[in-house]
């Protein structure tokens, strides 16, 4: 599906929240990196995509209505063998079956873990006289904590896209504090460009994150994606 | 705007050389009055043709009962009515095929639903092919068009290389009448009030374009579009400074953010970044804009992060420093060579000649000055040079300083060393004159007059004066800030 589509078919549901798989679906066919992740509907999906995919795997819950996967226990990660898959399966869907009765529930999203990186945010808002406005910080827990964090409107300048990722308290970290590996910053460049081209063009987004991104010695990868619509 | 339509606008709006002013009345205290007396005291010099119903003649000018009577054609027309009756009147103008108003009424968006609906009204009737200013403003000063706003009947009539945008029309006023006894003079100023049609983002693409504008200030409020304002000045910092007082911060946009990054971004945040990204110059009082704006005319495209103080005390060195350093400006060391030379003006026991550096004497005799600021001043690693504490008058010590009137004798020429050396070396001069005198009266008045003949001299040789070394930093600091962006980068 193309982003065209993914969006007209949320909208034609009247629904604002694009899930992970429609979020990274997006992202992806904007040029940035993103964890591959299927939709499974079954236990027995759930496997099958693990083993395809190689595990350790995470699997989270996928729901129009719920925002904050891992709050309601929606969220499970590490998975290594099959079995783990399974009874993950089954504990994610008691565990949101019991916070949300209601909720109607997609599936749920298998992913190959990650390999961990220095954790990164990247997001858009919409600023009422500006119009999109990305933001860059250290990702993580610590964003809201420490909101080490810098902005700039759109479209970005290729500086811009350097200056930001600069501005942040918590640069050095990127450049490797006291050994920590050493993030190739270019790669966060090239996704914030990419974003602010995608989010120019597509102003039915109204708000976007990019949380966690890990970001490599050798590269940057999203691991979860959430966008929302205009109303 | 494509460049006709610019030359369009500044004909209509800065130089038009006929004029309807629609809402005047025998009571001298209506808006409309107010504003035609101060077009008339301001030595407006195209044709006016002031507008009432009732017809009959004020100020020796024919008053017409509508704009269809006009019998010639108006550059400009400036409406002064009521709010409600602002449509239609607007209307009488596009029949008339008057091209540009200011609409002067309050009454609109401003005021709540009903005040927007009538703005919505106005709206399409620009749509129709009239240029708005306004409404809720005090129209445009503009001297070399002879224009004035509303409560500008005593403005100074030379025009000057500052233009200024101001959405309110009390800052128009207060920015213009603060800058007058500061030597500042305006290229144009323009209150925009409600910016219904052209707005501030209009106004600096205009004023980056004009030749007479060297430097663009703005008192701004909300932008309409602010995409297409972080455009337009980056593009106008490309060939001059634009400074901006940002007033009016809220963050309610932010509660209603689903994201992360929606809970991050408030307004102020938002407004910083536009700063950051755009580099214009940030200011956020009227003494902070005046400061800056005289910075960028005297020191600029000179001038540097590398600052020289000069003081008359210890005191004063000490807390420069402090206050130069926290700015983010540099005090670097003199070369041996300068210290050398600077020493040799001084007593032995003076040593070690640093930056900040305290000649420990706050009325130094011309022929000791001179050549210490000359040292300093043709010293490679200096950008500016600044004098602080230092009565650079000979009367200052008699009046303020407990010497005897004879002290002055053999003092002159100490007010022309700075000039001097700023004009030999080529380099930056500021000096700094404190405000502070002393606490009895009579003497204050006096002192205060030779403080500000000192000011003004100062001023009209390109050395900006501040009453406190933490003002002159901050203008000093925004300047160099500008400068290394856009003017190293050639």
């Amino acid at each position: 599906m193309n982003s065209q589509s993914i969006i007209e078919k949320a909208k034609s549901a009247s629904r604002t929240l694009l899930n992970e798989i429609e979020s990274k679906a997006l992202l992806s066919e904007a040029g940035i990196p993103v964890v591959e992740t299927r939709l499974a509907t079954s236990k027995q999906e759930a496997i099958t995509i693990s083993k395809k995919l190689g595990f350790p795997v995470a699997l989270k819950i996928v729901s129009p209505e719920i925002t904050h996967k891992s709050d309601v226990g929606g969220v499970k990660l590490g998975l290594k063998t099959s079995k783990q898959v399974e009874a993950a399966y089954e504990e994610i869907l008691s565990a949101v079956k019991q916070k949300y009765p209601q909720a109607v529930i997609d599936g749920v999203s298998v992913q190959k873990m990650a390999r961990s990186g220095t954790e990164v945010i990247i997001g858009m808002t919409k600023d009422a006289q500006f119009g999109p406005v990305l933001m860059f910080g250290l990702g993580g827990i610590l964003v809201e904590l420490l909101k080490d964090v810098s902005f700039r409107i759109v479209p970005l300048e290729k500086d811009d896209a350097k200056e930001m990722i600069r501005e942040i308290k918590g640069f050095p970290i990127l450049e490797g504090f006291r050994g920590m590996e050493r993030v190739d910053v270019s790669r966060l460049e090239d996704i914030l460009l990419k974003l602010s081209r995608f989010v120019d063009e597509n102003p039915e987004i109204k708000e976007l994150d990019l949380n966690p991104i890990f970001a490599y010695r050798d590269g940057a990868v999203a691991a979860d994606a959430r966008v929302i619509l205009e109303k | 705007m494509i460049n006709d339509e610019k030359k369009v606008l500044t004909a209509q709006f800065f130089n038009p050389k006929s004029l309807a002013v629609i809402g005047v009345s025998a009571d001298e205290n209506a808006f409309g009055s107010r504003y035609l007396t101060a077009l008339l005291n301001f030595g407006y010099k195209g044709k006016l043709y002031p507008v009432n119903p009732r017809g009959g003649s004020l100020y020796g000018l024919t008053v017409y009962p509508g704009v269809g009577d006009i019998p010639d054609s108006v550059d400009l027309a400036v409406i002064s009515v009521p709010g409600r009756a602002v449509p239609g009147i607007l209307e009488s103008c596009l029949t008339k095929g008057i091209k540009a108003a200011i609409v002067l009424s309050a009454g609109f968006s401003e005021t709540g639903e009903e005040g927007k609906k009538l703005e919505g009204e106005v709206n399409r009737i620009i749509a129709k092919g009239i240029r708005v200013i306004g409404p809720n403003c005090f129209g445009i000063y503009c001297p070399r068009g002879g224009l004035t706003v509303l409560p500008g009947k005593d403005f100074p009539k030379e025009t000057g290389p500052v233009g200024l945008v101001a959405q309110s029309g009390q800052f128009t006023e207060m920015i213009v009448l603060a800058s007058r006894g500061l030597g500042v003079r305006f290229s144009e100023a323009i209150s925009y009030g409600n910016a219904c049609d052209l707005n501030e983002t209009d106004f600096i693409e205009l004023l980056a374009d004009d030749p007479e504008t060297k430097v663009i200030a703005c008192y701004i409020e909300g932008v309409k579009d602010g995409r297409r304002f972080l455009e337009m000045v980056r593009k106008a910092l490309r060939v001059k400074p634009v400074l901006i007082w940002k007033a009016g911060l809220s963050n309610t946009g932010r509660k209603a953010a689903t994201s992360h990054t929606g809970s991050l971004a408030g307004s102020e945040a938002v407004w910083n970044t536009f700063f950051t990204q755009s580099g214009a110059i940030r200011v956020d009082t009227i003494d902070d804009l005046i400061d800056s704006a005289i910075a960028c005319l005297h020191i600029l495209p000179r001038g540097g992060r590398r600052v020289a103080l000069l003081s008359g005390s210890g005191g004063s060195a000490v807390i420069g420093a402090d206050v130069f350093e926290k700015s983010g400006l540099e005090l670097p060391p003199f070369s041996a060579e300068v210290q050398q030379k600077v020493s040799s003006y001084l007593p032995p026991i003076i040593t070690g000649i640093r930056n900040p550096v305290d000649i420990g004497d706050p009325i130094p005799p011309a022929e000791k000055l001179a050549p210490i600021l000359e040292s300093i001043a043709g010293g490679q690693q200096i950008d500016t040079v600044v004098v602080g504490r230092m009565f650079l008058s000979v009367k200052g010590p008699s009046l303020v300083g407990g010497f005897p009137k004879s002290f002055e004798q053999g003092r002159e020429g100490l007010r022309e060393v700075p000039v001097m050396v700023k004009e030999k070396y080529g380099k930056p001069m500021v000096v700094v004159l404190s405000e502070e005198t002393s606490d009895a009266g009579p003497i204050e008045i006096e002192f205060e007059a030779d403080r500000r003949s000192l000011r003004d001299y100062y001023l009209a040789h390109g050395i900006p004066v501040y009453p406190t070394l933490n003002r002159a930093a901050k203008a000093i600091t925004n300047v160099v800030r500008y400068q290394e962006r856009f003017h190293r980068q050639g």
